[in-house]
């Protein structure tokens, strides 16, 4: 598709766009394949359980400017549908390439083998069970379109449509419950769910067989019903009842009973019914009386068990395994990005009272919430799947954030138990002790609870009691009890060891115990010996493991009320103590919370926040070097040291230390000869927190960074290299006792014991349940773009800033942007980043917030890029609530220092100086436009140390600014020229400069794109100063607005590329100097909605260039 | 942020309140009438999805009272100053209009709040009144009840229901008969000359299902506004300008002469939001409208699109300093699978010194942020929020 007059071609080449439709189904050959609908695109994947990432088998364009909205495989066919069109594959065609590394590509129409177009938007579909020929449609409207496919002519028929009402329908689902029958629920704006059998014609003959049935129409939700699913259960009883779940704009998610019984009187009709005037739906019944049985008529319509879940709005809703004896699972999807796994009871209830009614049996239920997932960032879970078979169930979830979820449900199957319970053990000191067989145990048994616990490995526990018992547990798998045994404790050490207040694991095989008494005892696995090595002067409250090499490890004991602590270093397996040190020189109000080894250099962390480097010296005692106030007042939780850099057999130069404030920080030790300095490299904060417990490397050949910690009541391991969350415990909150065992090669493998109302309970993986079969981006809409070549970086409404690493399609492998850095500073949605040069990333925002970052590689295998806010501008109004709409940045002329200016939502520009040393900002220069919002400023060439200024504002005029003197040092900015240009609003600006002027291409709300030159005038001073000369613009350049252009240039001239919410990107050929006008090369559709914002990747000339367009989703196109 | 921070946000929100409208919306219909003196020549009107009501406000106000609103009503006067001092585009002035800027930049300092400024207007120049019309007949139809407005008949209907047809037929002829012969039951017998839609779902934030929504609620205004408008009448409504929103414009084009995309200042630039006007209704030969064979599914409009043939030009032109390309796009040519396209030209309305909806603005000290007219209404998730209150209330 290479236009005739311009020899320039888009291919797709990267997509990350909301993930609108999903699918599971299992091959012949047994390979679990995932479909799922990316904007037009099919796309095919074989999940990998167990393993990180799926792996991409085909990605088919389906329909042309529609995304695909729903998908279902049956038969070896897939059934596609999105707005009124519908196609179908084949399941064959699309996996055909197994087992080689190409992946099928979609272009090829063999894939598709039908489509058709439907009257209606549809919002369901489905294969008869029986008959591989025939589907059938659910639309927007609550009708049945009939589906006929000829393999034959390879051509879909559909039927004429069949209702016996039409209310508009936010949802819908069918079910084949016959040969010839569906039955059809559809949940309408209004918040009514209509439940009807709808009977559809023989083959080849006509209407006068159709047949619609209304049974049921449920009314209660107190908003749209965004999400529907039906379900037949066999009960204990041998009894098989039908089942409908509803979820809606109220929050809430209902479970109604639609088995059909005899004494049911339902309405038949063969035609449509007569219209009627319906409850427009606001205010409906209450909510309360759901449970109400007093009320007859809510009797037969209320529905058997309802819940409130999620935070906001809920999309959709599906049945999953049933386990034990009426027993089900139930999972919602949100707006706020959650899957919720509900646990549903059903039991029949005697209805006495209505002894005449046929059907004396009444389900009932309730709904009970179980588990919390939340695997996805920003809003939205746009589609779900689920998968039950016999000894497995899946449930996959599709995101905004373009991600695909799987989790692996099969637990539930397997072990018959309720629900995430499956996975925990609650115990206490009575459940321990009923295992062993002690004397003298019952008496005080009552009052003895479990003290303090440490996982000596994934496969021991050692606990302590309040009565002095040392416990040890054999840990078994997931779901089975641990074996307990006690350790016998010498009787003249038993008085000292109840005092015990720390239990620390410093080998798989070997354990200290701290007593308040100043005791230290090594526990030793193999003989099961306790022996008391050495004492200290105070109240042990803390061991912190530093490190561990030939057998000896190192600990430092922190004692209560002191600031110095004790160092030594112990033989594991005999708890022979080779070195004592003691820690010197720290202030008195140093609480030590936290430590690690740097080469020598011991780095201890306070609970105020403040760190010191201690040096060993000639005495052997350990003294403080250097004293840092970090940027956090709160404790200091955990301190390790990066990776080396690949081949490096020294450690590296940096730290990472994990705060109670929310953040982790990575520091560089600086050691000259003299002196020592504590550089910040890094700072942010993952999605959970503010208690950040700790973090380790991972074994990988890249090692990835895990972080975990406390979100709110749920305990998090969070894997902040790949922004994965591998484990979410509900344990009730951060003020416990606990303790992680980990894996650093196997993913999700853990165990986290933890004390919630003096029990011990202990939750263990063995693998990680879900998988992310791809990976996903911002979850919500991407404003701004920069790219400094090597990286890319966006800013997005979800408040975030990310920087990736664009890696271009190579030798079979697929392009891939891998993100290396995620930013949470800003508290309002982005207006813009800038890139200047390759260590500095500028970010502005609402609320008059502007960030300056410091970007650095590590050299270390860590492969995480350091950044770290330098600047925060303060100089802000009184109420601090405008905008920063654009700005620029440039270099000063002696290159001291950089040259910021911002234009403001109140019609302000100013230009600052920022200086990198301390980050501070001056003012320098200040002007005021008409009072017009301005949305696009750019820094023309510099006259007085200041630049002249472009800008753009929402009066659809671009306006050209030079500087006059004012009092003092301060400059004005005094408007040179404007012009109009657009309608209205300019959204984006692009300029390149030409050598004898500029080229600036627009885009406007008005749906227009224009080119302004610019070109110099002789100024007074001698310098070059600008004016406006031409002008050119294309009115109806796209359908709707256009929020971002860039201008490329290339050897055959320069090149202007627009994008905008008609979900276009459109290439057009600027002319350079004062002729010729701007003429359109070629469009093509994108699937990125709302785009916000271009950027260019890569050399231009040298043809390896790719534009990256970004909005609701992300997509790179290479430009040849 | 205290209350006022909205004020100063959103400009139109504030004169909303000084100037009495229920909503903020009241002045994109407002600076509509101003570009398209949609008004003229017009007593019978349907308002539909009209809660809560501030478009109903505006057609009570103007056409029954008849009040006059004037640029007074949403000009920014500090802006015009300043527009003048930097000189930025005196041709966005009558000689008049800069005789009164001159004449109040002497006056006054031209620091002066706009705030200010504007409660002067609101309190008078912003209005004056003449005498009420009798002729006129509004009705106004919404699923939200609308609290009363003088002279406007209020239906509290889902516009998307058949039934609504004849009840709306009644409402403005009193001596409709649904009953009588089936030919007339679904045509006015007293067509109106205005029909007017604001209304809008709310949008999931997937993209394409809220804009067929957006335009399912758009086709049941056509359909009805097709039942009832005279030939000649006029179609204003809420649009939502996203993917696909060509083919659209290429339908409304089938049943008006002049379909265009209008953006009042009062309507953010970052909203998707636009209005679409269609002038001088005519619908095509044999045409009937049926709420029974609704316009928005099945493909009857598309093909009637394809008979209609809007014709495209390719010319560039020149006027005030810019040349206007036209260019040919293959790929509007190409697509057959969503329907035929045209992009139906673009006004932005309500003229430059109009107050920006997406500027900031500085409120003089002694500001008092006023209530809203009517309060938002409830949203369904209202008792979700209260239940979880309850829950997180202490229980003792």
């Amino acid at each position: 598709m290479v236009h005739t007059t311009n020899q320039l071609s888009l291919t797709r080449d990267l997509s990350h766009v909301p993930i609108t439709a999903l699918a599971l189904s299992r091959s012949p050959s047994g390979q679990l394949l995932v479909f799922a609908g990316e904007d037009s695109d099919l796309v095919v994947y074989e999940a990998k359980t167990g393993l990180l990432k799926g792996r991409l088998l085909s990605r088919t364009s389906v329909f042309v400017d529609q995304p695909i909205h729903g998908i279902h495989v049956r038969h070896g066919r897939v059934l596609v549908w999105g707005h009124c069109h519908v196609a179908i594959l084949s399941v064959e065609r699309l996996t055909k390439q197994q087992g080689h590394d190409g992946v099928v590509d979609g272009d090829g129409n063999d894939s598709v083998i039908a489509k058709a177009t439907a009257p209606d938007w549809i919002f369901h579909g489905a294969f008869s069970e029986t008959d591989d020929s025939v589907g059938a449609l659910a639309t927007a409207h609550n009708e049945v379109i009939p589906l006929r496919f000829s393999s034959d002519t390879a051509e879909i028929h559909l039927g004429a449509a069949i209702a016996p009402s039409r209310p508009m329908l936010y949802s819908a689902h069918l079910t084949w419950i016959a040969d010839d029958t569906v039955l059809v629920a559809g949940g309408t704006v209004f918040g009514h769910v209509v439940v009807w059998k709808c009977r559809l014609a023989e083959q080849q003959q006509q209407q006068q067989q159709t047949s619609t049935e209304t049974l049921f129409n449920f009314e209660g939700h107190e908003g749209s019903i965004f999400g529907v699913d039906m379900s037949t259960v066999t009960l204990s009883d041998g009894s098989s009842a039908r089942i409908l779940a509803s979820c809606s704009d109220d929050r809430t998610i209902r479970i109604w009973d639609i088995t059909e019984r005899g004494g049911d009187k339902p309405s038949r009709s063969d035609a449509p019914k007569a219209p009627q005037v319906i409850d427009t739906g606001f205010g409906g019944s209450d909510f309360n009386d759901a449970h109400d049985d007093t009320q007859s008529r809510s009797r037969q319509n209320a529905p058997i068990a309802a819940a409130m879940g999620h935070a906001s709005r809920i999309w959709g809703v599906k049945f999953g395994p049933s386990y034990g004896e009426d027993a089900l699972s139930v999972y919602s999807f949100g707006e706020d990005a959650t899957m919720q796994r509900w646990h549903l009871r059903l039991s029949h209830a005697t209805a006495a009272q209505e002894a005449d009614c046929s059907s004396s049996r009444l389900l009932t239920g309730k709904l009970s919430h179980s588990k919390t997932f939340s695997l996805h960032s920003g809003k939205h879970l746009w589609s779900r799947a689920v998968l039950l078979e016999d000894k497995a169930a899946f449930v996959a979830t599709g995101g905004a954030d373009s991600q695909i979820c799987l989790i692996d449900e099969s637990s539930l199957v397997l072990s018959q138990t309720s629900d995430s319970l499956g996975q925990l053990l609650t115990l206490d000191t009575v459940d321990i002790l009923k295992g062993l067989d002690h004397p003298g145990s019952s008496n005080t048994a009552a009052k003895e609870i479990i003290s303090r616990y440490d996982f000596l490995s994934y496969d021991h526990i050692l606990v302590s009691t309040s009565q002095g018992r040392l416990l040890l547990g054999h840990l078994k798998e997931p779901h089975v009890d641990p074996e307990w045994e006690q350790i016998e404790v010498p009787h003249d050490l038993r008085d000292d060891v109840k005092l015990c207040y720390v239990v620390k694991a410093i080998a798989p095989t070997a354990a200290l115990l701290g007593t308040t008494s100043g005791n230290i005892y090594h526990f030793h696995l193999p003989t099961q010996s306790i022996t008391h090595i050495a004492s200290v002067p105070g109240k042990i409250i803390e061991v912190n493991r530093l490190s561990s090499r030939d057998g000896v490890v190192e600990v430092l004991i922190y004692l209560h009320g002191r600031a110095e602590s004790h160092y030594f270093a112990i033989n594991v397996s005999t708890g022979h103590v080779h070195t004592q040190g003691q820690t010197k020189g720290l202030d008195p109000r140093f609480v030590p919370t936290a430590a690690g080894k740097l080469n020598d250099l011991l780095v201890i962390g306070s609970r105020h926040g403040f760190l010191s480097v201690l040096d060993r010296q000639e005495d052997g005692m350990y003294h403080s070097i250097l004293d840092i106030a970090t940027r956090s007042r709160d404790t200091i939780t955990a301190i390790l040291p990066l990776p080396p850099k690949p081949g490096s057999t020294h450690a590296s130069r940096y730290i990472l230390v994990t705060s109670r404030d929310g953040k982790y920080r990575i520091y560089e030790l600086d050691r000259q000869s003299d002196f020592m300095f504590l550089h910040l490299r890094h700072e942010t904060s993952p999605p959970f927190g503010p208690m950040i417990a700790g973090a380790w490397f991972t074994q990988d050949t890249v090692p990835e960074l895990v972080l975990y910690g406390f979100r709110s009541k749920d305990f998090v391991i969070w894997n902040e290299t790949r922004r994965e969350e591998l484990a979410t415990i509900e344990c009730g909150g951060a003020h416990r006792t606990f303790q992680l065992t980990f894996s650093e090669t196997i993913p999700g493998r853990y165990r986290f014991a933890f004390t919630k109302t003096s029990k011990l309970s202990i939750s263990s993986s063995d693998r990680l349940a879900h998988e992310w079969v791809k990976a996903g981006i911002h979850g919500r809409e991407i404003r701004s773009l920069s790219s400094n070549g090597r990286y890319i970086a966006t800013g997005a409404e979800d408040t975030t800033i990310r920087i990736w690493e664009y890696l271009q399609i190579a030798d079979g492998a697929q392009a891939e942007l891998r993100c290396v850095a995620a930013m949470k500073a800003h508290i309002t949605g982005l207006q813009k980043v800038v890139w200047l040069g390759d260590d500095y990333l500028f970010s502005s925002a609402g609320n008059e917030e502007f960030f300056v970052w410091k970007v650095q590689s590590l050299e270390s295998d860590y492969t995480g890029l350091a950044v770290m806010c330098e600047g925060v501008f303060t100089d802000k109004s009184e109420d601090a609530d405008l905008r920063i709409m654009d700005f620029d940045v440039c270099q000063s002329d002696d290159g001291s220092s950089m040259i910021v200016s911002m234009g403001f939502s109140n019609s302000v520009l100013k230009t600052y100086r920022y200086t990198s040393d301390g980050g501070r900002f001056e003012l320098l220069a200040k002007g005021r436009y008409t009072g017009a919002c301005i949305t696009q400023t750019r820094h023309l060439s510099m006259r007085d140390q200041l630049p002249q200024l472009l800008t753009a504002s929402t009066d659809g005029h671009l306006a050209l600014w030079r500087t006059e003197p004012q009092e003092g040092a301060m400059r004005e900015y005094v408007l040179e020229q404007a012009v109009p240009l657009h309608q209205n609003s300019i959204k984006s600006l692009d300029l390149i400069d030409s050598g004898e002027g500029y080229q600036v291409f627009t885009g406007g709300d008005d749906n227009s794109v224009a080119v302004t030159w610019l070109g110099g005038t002789s100024g007074s001073t001698g310098s070059a100063s600008w004016a406006f000369s031409r002008r050119n613009i294309v009115r109806r350049a796209h359908a709707a607005a256009i929020a971002g252009v860039l201008l490329i240039r290339r050897r055959t001239g320069v090149v202007g590329i627009s994008v905008s919410n008609d979900q276009r990107v459109k290439l057009w050929s600027i002319p350079s100097g004062e002729d010729g006008n701007v003429e359109l090369i070629r469009g093509d559709c994108i699937g990125v909605a709302d785009a916000g914002d271009i950027a260019a990747v890569g050399d231009f000339d040298g043809g390896m260039a790719t534009i990256v367009i970004a909005g609701v989703g992300l997509e790179a196109w290479s430009l040849k | 942020m205290g209350k006022s921070s909205k004020d100063k946000r959103d400009a139109y929100y504030r004169l909303a309140k000084e100037q009495g409208w229920r909503a903020r919306s009241a002045f994109k219909l407002l600076q509509l009438d101003e570009e398209f003196d949609l008004f003229s020549n017009v007593t019978r009107v349907v308002d539909l999805c009209a809660a809560p009501g501030s478009w109903s406000q505006v057609l009570s106000r103007v056409l029954i009272k008849g009040e006059k609103f004037g640029r007074s009503a949403w000009q920014d006067r500090d802006a015009r100053v300043r527009q003048q001092m930097l000189g930025v585009f005196p041709e966005a002035f009558t000689p008049e209009q800069r005789e009164a800027i001159e004449r109040e930049t002497s006056s006054s300092s031209p620091t002066s709040t706009s705030a200010s400024s504007t409660s002067e207007t609101a309190a008078g120049a912003a209005t004056t009144t003449t005498t009420t019309n009798p002729d006129v007949k509004i009705v106004s139809i919404d699923l939200q009840p609308i609290s009363p407005l003088a002279g406007i008949t209020t239906l509290r209907a889902d516009i998307t229901h058949p039934a609504t047809v004849p009840l709306l037929l009644s409402a403005l002829d009193p001596s409709y008969d649904a009953s009588s012969s089936a030919e007339n039951t679904q045509a006015a017998q007293h067509p109106v000359d205005l029909v007017l839609s604001d209304g809008a779902p709310d949008v999931t934030g997937l993209h394409d299902l809220d804009i067929y929504v957006q335009s399912q609620l758009l086709f049941a205004a056509l359909n009805l506004a097709l039942c009832v408008l005279r030939p000649g009448g006029k179609f204003v409504a809420k649009i939502f300008r996203g993917r696909n929103v060509d083919v659209l414009y290429a339908q409304l084009k089938i049943f008006f002469e002049k379909v265009i995309v209008a953006k009042p200042r009062s309507s953010r630039a970052s909203s998707v939001e636009a209005f679409i006007v269609c002038l001088n209704f005519r619908p095509p030969a044999g045409f009937r409208a049926s709420l029974e064979e609704p316009l928005g599914v099945g493909r009857r409009l598309d093909r009637m699109v394809r008979e209609r043939d809007v014709a495209s030009t390719r010319t560039a032109s020149h006027g005030g300093g810019i040349t206007e390309v036209e260019v040919y796009d293959e790929m509007v040519e190409s697509d057959k699978d969503n329907g035929a396209r045209w992009i139906a030209p673009f006004i932005a309305c309500g003229d430059l010194s109009a107050f920006d909806s997406d500027a900031s603005y500085q409120l003089p000290e002694d500001y008092v942020s006023l209530d809203p007219v009517q309060p938002p209404i409830a949203p369904p998730y209202k008792r979700a929020l209260e239940l979880r209150a309850g829950l997180s209330k202490p229980s003792r």
